[in-house]
């Protein structure tokens, strides 16, 4: 399985839910080839998508919120780990074992995960993108799509 | 600076009780982080909802999510933890055009503090103006700050510092 078959894969499997996707790669396949409204594409924060969905989760309680990370991420956030998961989080780590983005240098093996955290196993490799969209677009697209499903107020 | 501490070293003075802090902030915003520090030891409990991380860089991940729910976050963390949290800061809030309370103790600035603390006491101040953050001096604005913060977060949609200095709240 590559990155866009599962990460396809994982919202099939959870419609209605809002996603946040970590920087590199994984938001920038996602945001070409699958283009939902109902996604927060990182552009940056390295590292920091756990935290952003945890922030979310529980500022939402509401919300189901499904996290996408590659592996490389994961390791770089690992602290964030510390702040319990909110039941409404689920947390999807997609795993080839190298830093895909920055060319492919390879990475030490996840520790042990916690309980909480899915890994999913895809083959290297990347498919050709255009840049992603902005983030101001990102910004108001998901926005719209909270909005639209009461869980933000506002313009 | 004429006030000392039990042991007679000097403190800043002192602008507000921290429950009259924590009341202005819970007045304006509606989601906390950050990393404790001993600054804002009487002022934490008070605060909630509360999502308090193991590093800087994450408090400002989880407020960041916040935002994303639509919340107004304050995160509250000492000088050095700008260190570690400048480029989620850079990468999430700033990228994003999104308002965020920096509440920051300004350790080491007094000579009795201890010399883990002096580096950042000399270069917390020069570090956030190279950042073009809104600086806001505790000392100088007092509780009237938090107001100010976030009536210029809401119109400008742009990063905050509150910056405290060790004696301005009861420790």
């Amino acid at each position: 399985m590559n990155r866009v078959e599962a990460i396809k894969d994982i919202y099939t499997r959870h419609v209605g839910s809002f996603f946040v996707l970590s920087n590199g790669l994984t938001a920038r396949e996602a945001a070409h080839f699958i283009d939902q409204p109902n996604s927060f594409y990182l552009l940056h924060g390295m590292g920091e998508s756990l935290a952003v969905a945890i922030g979310l989760a529980s500022s939402q309680p509401q919300l189901s919120v499904v996290l996408i990370e590659g592996d490389g991420n994961t390791l770089m956030g690992m602290a964030a780990w510390s702040m319990t998961p909110p039941s409404n989080l689920t947390y999807y780590v997609l795993a080839n074992g190298i830093f895909e983005t920055t060319g492919g240098q390879p990475l030490p093996a996840l520790p042990c995960l916690p309980p909480w955290c899915m890994v999913v196993p895809i083959e290297p490799g990347k498919a050709e993108t255009p840049n992603p969209p902005s983030p101001t677009d990102i910004w108001h697209t998901s926005q719209a799509w909270l909005r639209q499903h009461g869980f933000v107020k506002g313009e | 600076m004429n006030r000392v501490d039990a042991k007679g070293r000097a403190l800043f003075d002192q602008i507000s009780s921290s429950r009259e802090f924590a009341a202005a902030l819970m007045k304006y915003f509606d989601w906390f982080s950050g990393v404790p520090d001993s600054v804002f030891k009487n002022v934490l409990p008070l605060l909630q909802p509360q999502q308090f991380a193991a590093r800087e860089n994450h408090a400002v991940g989880a407020a960041f999510g916040a935002r994303i729910g639509g919340k107004n976050p304050c995160v509250l963390m000492q000088n050095s933890g700008l260190g570690l949290s400048l480029d989620a800061i850079l990468g999430l809030f700033e990228l994003y055009r999104q308002g965020l309370l920096l509440v920051v103790s300004n350790r080491g600035e007094l000579a009795w503090e201890e010399i883990q603390h002096q580096d950042w006491g000399r270069l917390t101040l020069p570090l956030l103006n190279a950042t073009n953050f809104t600086v806001l001096d505790f000392q100088t604005h007092g509780v009237s700050a938090i107001a100010q913060a976030a009536d210029i977060i809401a119109t400008e949609q742009c990063i905050v510092v509150l910056l405290v200095h060790r004696g301005n709240l009861d420790e």
